[in-house]
């Protein structure tokens, strides 16, 4: 066969179509896909900026009302078992900071991906150019959430915790809840071990692969007519 | 652009070159399922292209391109979707393929597209479907001349495995 023939091969599929298409549904059904990809793409950094967002006002508000409540409503209310001093107060509104500065963080890091894809042609060249820059800040991020996020995060719910659990005890109680607290810090170091493994696994299994066969493709495409 | 009008132009550039879309699809996906998720993302990403189009390129080359991306875009996720759950509801369908005479010379030539690269598999859909090297170029965002290299080295990559399997065959 040449390439004619291959050629009108190729036409008579086009001709005598292969697939019959449900007109009537593909609005819907495009309509649908727009709806959720917009929906799964925001979803996982909106509910991490929301969560952090939540618990910081509920600590900050805490700590204002330890810190400038009145002493006689405070000590009406079944929280805290203790008087608070200075320093559980000043620990509550760090705690309450860095998960605020941990929410600005996450919101820069997804504004920085959809910006890493904007200024790209469009074509397979553009299109795989875009594919390794989204990659290279997705790469970036899991290396750099590690210090930048996560460690001072779980520093500010381990002294959450600490000041929470000092102010819960009653006297006669302590035994018991420095058994929880112990516990409580356990399952923290355990998490944050688990976060740090799954974003190097993360760049290991899943983005730098992905990024070799972008860049083999690239280099596939490279403009050398010559060679 | 209105609701209305971009409706307008996604269902005349559905209906005057689907079959386009259609060759796209059969390269890509190889079972009904992966055919109409790989069909339902290339359409969707057509409907968000449509504001995009500035009327520089012919619509078949911006129609070709978007679904080329698409497709490369696909294959990724589809591999990410390999050993779990399918990823693709299959109650709703948006095509259908009814039964019909086999044609062994045309499943040949799609075996041949499937065992190729993403790059060499665009530039044959490309070729077989006629375009310009202004085109393709285009589409690809490489030199013309790099096309004319990459297209001498598929087209006798091709009529040598025709001829092979003719002789085979025979």
């Amino acid at each position: 066969m040449d390439l004619e023939e291959l050629q009108v091969m190729w036409d008579a599929e086009h001709k005598e179509s292969r697939f019959t298409l449900d007109e009537a549904g593909l609005h819907a059904i495009v309509q649908r896909r727009i709806t959720e990809s917009h929906r799964c793409a925001a979803c996982r950094y909106r509910a991490e900026i929301s969560i952090s967002v939540v618990f910081a006002s509920l600590t900050l508000i805490v700590a204002s009302f330890l810190a400038f409540g009145s002493r006689e409503w405070i000590d009406t209310l079944p929280w805290p078992k203790i008087v608070p001093t200075r320093w559980d107060i000043t620990g509550l509104f760090i705690a309450g900071g860095v998960w605020l500065y941990f929410a600005w963080y996450l919101n820069r890091a997804r504004l920085r991906l959809q910006r890493s894809g904007e200024s790209f042609e469009s074509s397979l060249h553009g299109d795989i150019d875009r594919a390794l820059a989204w990659l290279d800040v997705q790469i970036k991020i899991a290396r750099d959430i590690v210090w930048c996020g996560f460690v001072p995060l779980y520093a500010a719910i381990m002294l959450w915790v600490h000041v929470v659990f000092r102010l819960s005890t009653a006297p006669g109680r302590a035994a018991t809840l420095n058994a929880i607290y112990v516990m409580a810090v356990a399952v923290m170091i355990a998490a944050f071990v688990m976060e740090v493994c799954c974003r190097r696994a993360a760049i290991r299994e899943r983005y730098e692969p992905h990024r070799r066969e972008l860049e083999s493709l690239r280099r596939k495409l490279a403009d050398s007519p010559t060679k | 652009m209105e609701e209305t009008e971009h409706r307008r132009i996604f269902d005349t550039w559905m209906s005057q070159h689907r079959g386009l879309l259609f060759k796209v699809v059969r390269a890509y996906a190889f079972n009904v399922e992966d055919r109409n998720d790989l069909f339902q993302e290339i359409v969707t990403q057509v409907w968000k292209s449509i504001p995009l189009f500035r009327a520089e390129s012919h619509v078949t080359t911006w129609l070709y391109r978007v679904a080329l991306n698409s497709s490369l875009a696909w294959t990724r996720k589809e591999r990410k979707h390999w050993g779990r759950t399918q990823a693709f509801d299959g109650t709703e369908r948006a095509l259908s393929e009814p039964t019909r005479e086999a044609n062994p010379r045309l499943d040949w030539l799609h075996e041949e597209i499937a065992q190729m690269d993403h790059i060499d598999r665009s530039l044959t859909l490309l070729l077989l479907d006629g375009f310009s090297y202004r085109d393709m170029a285009e589409t690809l965002g490489i030199s013309e001349s790099n096309i004319g290299v990459k297209l001498n080295r598929l087209k006798a990559r091709l009529i040598n495995k025709s001829k092979e399997t003719n002789h085979h065959g025979s």
